[in-house]
């Protein structure tokens, strides 16, 4: 059976000027990305793994080039269409978590089911339960564990249904214990769920897991 | 939106009470200064339209504050006045300041008799009318006010009197006296600094054509149609717009630079939240509209503060000087309420645009 290509990137590149001098972060990438894929990208720090990460979920725009998300190309959309395409294909799993502090387990959840305009009460229990996370809904993120918190993260991305995960270093700063317990969360969301999986890792146990590697230096994908 | 809002103000609790507090005294300052300025103004006009009068005759060029010129207009004048088609009566009256307890009060000199002619006349409440020079009647606030008592011995104009009586408040001023003894007293035998006119009609036309009639008769009078008296004297009071404007605008700007700090702070110290909803999908005017709902939020309980606070400084004001009088009219309430929030909304819409254009990588990387 053929699988769809959920993410596309055409020589992309993507060219910071901090201060005076130029920083080619991604220097014209190419690759495609099949629904249900479980990939890692690996490399250096420094050599454009969660830039490209960014690109590919148009958290940021590149330089030249261009992604291709769900069949749709993104270097013309505008800002609101191309928010919208990210909230409805793409879920991000940060380092930090990235967890809106003053709200609790359920009402993170509860604000990117509204942004999509979902009314998803019983979405957002299962998610948390599939997480491990029931009997914790209504903690804010300072009253659950490092790892707790990572969990509602993830719960965050698969809430609206996203056709990809993006993760940045979801494991950098956890325990081995906890990554262990995020990375088959993730794994086992990929397999039975059939998501399609990025994470950007240094770690080469957790990069072993995918079923593609990219090796990244100097803003190139090196094989 | 709602629960982000609300959870964000909570976050930084003292920083939220202080901008509720300064939209507050905002509101506060405008709807007490105002209510006072147009308390003063309605109350002083309202004690002579009460009087029942229609038509005022003053000379020409004379300030519309009666108390401001004492008299030089003969009381001939009233014989000469009441001849005219369609008056009913003609009454006196002299007018002068006098100061009690460090304020400023205009006193009556009346023509008791006249006086009741021309309108309800002073409605007795307790003790009797004068019946000499040496009597002077006092309303019941001043009474209230200064604890004067029927038969108190008072000094007005450096003169002693005798409280006779004490006549219902709200009616021309709050001392009246003979109208000879207040002429006596500024040494203005026959003498009157206005006329009060009522018409045999109070129809418009009859009272307008009585007016016309004593201005083109008498050059030298002005006669003012007591329906436009309270008009006239808000417009004899220079720069009362100016003023009040400078109120609204205090408010505003307090409102604004409150709220635009306070707003701007909380961008910067949210930069990374920011970051987070436009990661997970909000977009640009989400951003915007949630900062400016936190404002509206803001700006509504600072609203609603300062309708309490400006309630609690009235009744204080009143309480400490009984004598004056606040209005707040509903239309100045809605009006406070709005320019609170707009202030606000203004105030916020710098840090919302700012935050709404915050790159949402370098926002997620912020420290």
């Amino acid at each position: 059976m053929n699988k769809e290509t959920v993410l596309k990137a055409e020589d992309v590149a993507k060219t910071y000027h901090p201060g005076n001098v130029s920083v080619e972060a991604v220097q014209g990438i190419s690759l495609s990305i099949e629904e249900g894929e479980h990939v890692s990208i690996v490399g250096p720090s420094g050599c454009g793994k969660s830039t490209l990460l960014y690109l590919l979920g148009a958290l940021i725009t590149p330089t030249s080039g261009r992604v291709i998300i769900n069949g749709i190309p993104t270097e013309n959309l505008k800002d609101r269409d191309l928010t919208g395409l990210r909230r409805k294909s793409i879920g991000f799993v940060f380092q930090q978590f990235n967890l809106i502090p003053t709200l609790t387990a359920r009402a993170n959840l509860g604000i990117a089911t509204r942004l999509r305009g979902m009314a998803a009460g019983d979405e957002i229990c299962r998610y948390l339960q599939l997480v491990g996370l029931e009997d914790k809904m209504d903690r804010r993120p300072n009253e659950l564990s490092v790892g707790e918190q990572q969990r509602v993260s993830i719960a965050r991305a698969l809430v609206c249904n996203p056709a990809v995960i993006l993760a940045d270093e979801p494991t950098g700063s956890l325990d081995s214990k906890t990554s262990r317990g995020i990375m088959e969360l993730l794994t086992k969301l990929n397999r039975e769920n059939g998501r399609t999986l990025i994470i950007v890792t240094h770690n080469k146990k957790i990069a072993g897991m995918a079923g593609r590697v990219l090796h990244m230096l100097d803003g190139k994908i090196k094989g | 939106m709602i629960s982000l809002a609300i959870s964000n103000l909570q976050r930084r609790k003292v920083r939220s009470a202080i901008c509720i507090l300064a939209v507050a005294l905002g509101i506060t300052l405008l709807l007490v200064l105002v209510g006072l300025c147009s308390g003063v103004i309605s109350e002083s006009s309202r004690r002579v339209v009460r009087i029942g009068a229609d038509i005022i005759v003053q000379p020409a060029g004379s300030s519309y504050f009666l108390g401001l010129r004492s008299g030089n207009l003969p009381v001939a004048y009233a014989g000469k006045i009441e001849e005219i088609d369609g008056v009913a009566g003609v009454s006196p009256l002299m007018t002068w300041t006098t100061t009690i307890n460090n304020v400023i009060h205009v006193i009556y000199g009346i023509d008791l008799e006249s006086f009741d002619r021309i309108g309800a006349g002073l409605s007795l409440k307790k003790g009797r009318y004068w019946t000499n020079d040496n009597e002077v009647m006092v309303d019941e606030r001043l009474a209230k006010a200064t604890g004067y008592k029927v038969g108190d011995e008072v000094t007005f104009l450096a003169r002693p009197f005798t409280i006779c009586g004490i006549y219902r408040a709200g009616i021309g001023s709050r001392v009246s006296m003979p109208l000879p003894a207040l002429q006596d007293l500024l040494k203005q035998k026959d003498k009157a600094s206005l006329f009060f006119i009522k018409c045999a009609s109070r129809d418009e036309n009859v009272v307008s054509t009585v007016a016309e009639e004593i201005a083109g008769r008498y050059p030298g009078l002005r006669p003012t149609e007591v329906a436009a008296y309270a008009e006239a004297l808000q417009g004899n009071i220079d720069y009362l717009d100016e003023f009040i404007g400078t109120i609204i605008s205090a408010a505003l700007i307090i409102s604004f630079l409150v709220i635009l700090l306070a707003l701007y702070t909380t961008i910067l110290e949210r930069t990374r939240e920011i970051g987070i909803l436009r990661a997970i999908g909000a977009t640009r005017s989400y951003i915007m509209r949630s900062i400016v709902l936190e404002s509206v939020i803001l700006c509504a309980m600072g609203v609603l503060v300062g309708y309490l606070l400006s309630f609690l400084s009235t009744r204080w004001i009143l309480f400490a000087h009984p004598l004056l009088t606040i209005e707040t009219s509903t239309g100045w309430i809605v009006i406070a309420g709005g320019l609170g929030i707009l202030g606000g909304v203004l105030g916020a819409l710098y840090p919302a645009l700012r935050a709404s254009f915050l790159d949402p990588i370098e926002a997620l990387r912020y420290e």
